[in-house]
């Protein structure tokens, strides 16, 4: 596999090799850049619109990108904030999306008891997650999903290891919290 | 000591922390009631999450279209290529969209819209307009018998020339049956002036036959 390093080389030359070492740079990172964007956006479409963006922006700014950084932290940090960006842009377009107002009845009535239970679960931690604060969901994210290391997300959010525990610790404090005030209300 | 291991926590449940941090964790749990309280709630709350996790993420990847990401890439060149086009790229881009199979119904319903707006602009140009009140007046005073209710016939008449004058010229022709263009024909024969009358000739049939190929 021909390392990031020789295929940035490559497109800062230009002409059709140029755009051909993008493509295979896209196509490296496609998938880890659209799960990143997709487990913080409630859609598919959303994802795949931000995930667009994501490569527009490394396209325009490959030029002039320093090959001294990892270019997979660099990635990940332009995700992680058109992701943002598009959260608060949508958060000032709608409260809720229409989908969520929509009461529409489930085929819940016709699962098993287990499967009700699974779905319950999920939809109470999906909702603990979204609670979570901007930038411990962002760790939380990084950290429990994609399993990178502090150091990377430190490098990407621009902040120190320590308090980056901090905030992923406190993400799950904060989810407990929320479990347990919905199980008592039940 | 419990609050320096305590961020460690979801770390050293997941397996992700160095063995040194992990002996120390594994002391506290041991001795500190406190610290394995707070232990035991994470490992709950970590298992829950584990557990809807694993739905979320089939019910994310349930969402994705077959081939999403065989086609991101070239989705992704599109629409770097549309953004660095010249604007007459831009519209030869869009022609040429127009003459690929999907876009040729967008393109026969354009041409079908222009053609349908083109006849009606057509139609409006040659419409005639001049309908005037005077006209109308003109005509009652040429059929002054017209005003008179007991000859329905010719104010039958009357009201078909008056009718027929609100049109173009062809189409006056052809909104009169036969029987109407003839009545009509005949009364303004009788009442055209003649060469005596002064300012007015009679075209010869020679003249006619000259002149009606030219209009």
């Amino acid at each position: 596999m021909t390392p990031d390093k020789e295929l940035i080389a490559r497109f800062k030359q230009g002409g059709s090799q140029g755009e051909k070492a993008f493509t295979e740079l896209v196509r490296r990172y496609q998938e880890k850049v659209y799960w990143v964007c997709r487990r913080m956006l409630k859609s598919h479409d959303d994802a795949d619109d931000v995930a667009q963006n994501v490569f527009i922006k490394v396209h325009n700014g490959l030029s002039g990108f320093n090959e001294e950084a990892e270019f997979f932290t660099w990635i990940y940090r332009i995700a992680v904030n058109e992701t943002i960006n598009f959260i608060r842009a949508q958060k000032v377009r709608s409260a809720a999306p229409i989908d969520d107002l929509i009461n529409e009845p489930s085929d819940d009535a016709e699962r098993p008891d287990e499967s009700m239970e699974r779905e319950e679960q999920r939809r109470l931690i999906q909702e603990a997650i979204d609670t979570l604060p901007e930038k411990q969901k962002v760790v939380f994210m990084l950290r429990y999903y994609d399993e990178l290391a502090y150091e990377e997300i430190a490098e990407m959010l621009g902040t120190s290891v320590g308090g980056l525990k901090a905030n992923y610790f406190h993400a799950f404090k904060k989810i407990e919290e929320y479990l347990k005030l919905r199980l008592k209300q039940h | 000591m419990i609050e320096k291991y305590l961020p460690d926590l979801p770390d050293y449940i997941k397996g992700n922390v160095p063995k040194s941090v992990a002996v120390e964790i594994e002391k506290l749990i041991a001795t500190n009631a406190k610290f394995r309280a707070e232990y035991d709630a994470m490992r709950s709350v970590m298992q829950r999450i584990e557990m809807a996790s694993e739905v979320m993420q089939s019910e994310m990847e349930q969402g994705v279209p077959p081939f999403y990401f065989a086609n991101f890439a070239d989705k992704v060149e599109q629409r770097i290529a549309a953004a660095q086009r010249t604007p007459m790229e831009r519209v030869f881009a869009g022609l040429r969209r127009l003459l690929e199979p999907k876009g040729r119904f967008q393109l026969a319903g354009i041409c079908a819209a222009a053609l349908i707006v083109a006849m009606l602009f057509n139609g409006v140009l040659r419409l005639d307009f001049h309908i005037a009140s005077g006209d109308i007046a003109a005509l009652k005073r040429a059929y002054p018998e017209a005003q008179d209710e007991k000859n329905p016939t010719l104010a039958t008449r009357v009201a078909t020339v008056q009718f027929a004058a609100g049109f173009m010229p062809e189409v006056s022709l052809s909104s009169l049956n036969d029987e109407e263009e003839i009545a009509v024909l005949n009364k303004l024969k009788e009442e055209l002036p003649t060469a005596d009358d002064g300012d007015f000739n009679i075209l010869s049939d020679d003249d006619v036959k000259s002149l009606l190929p030219t209009l």
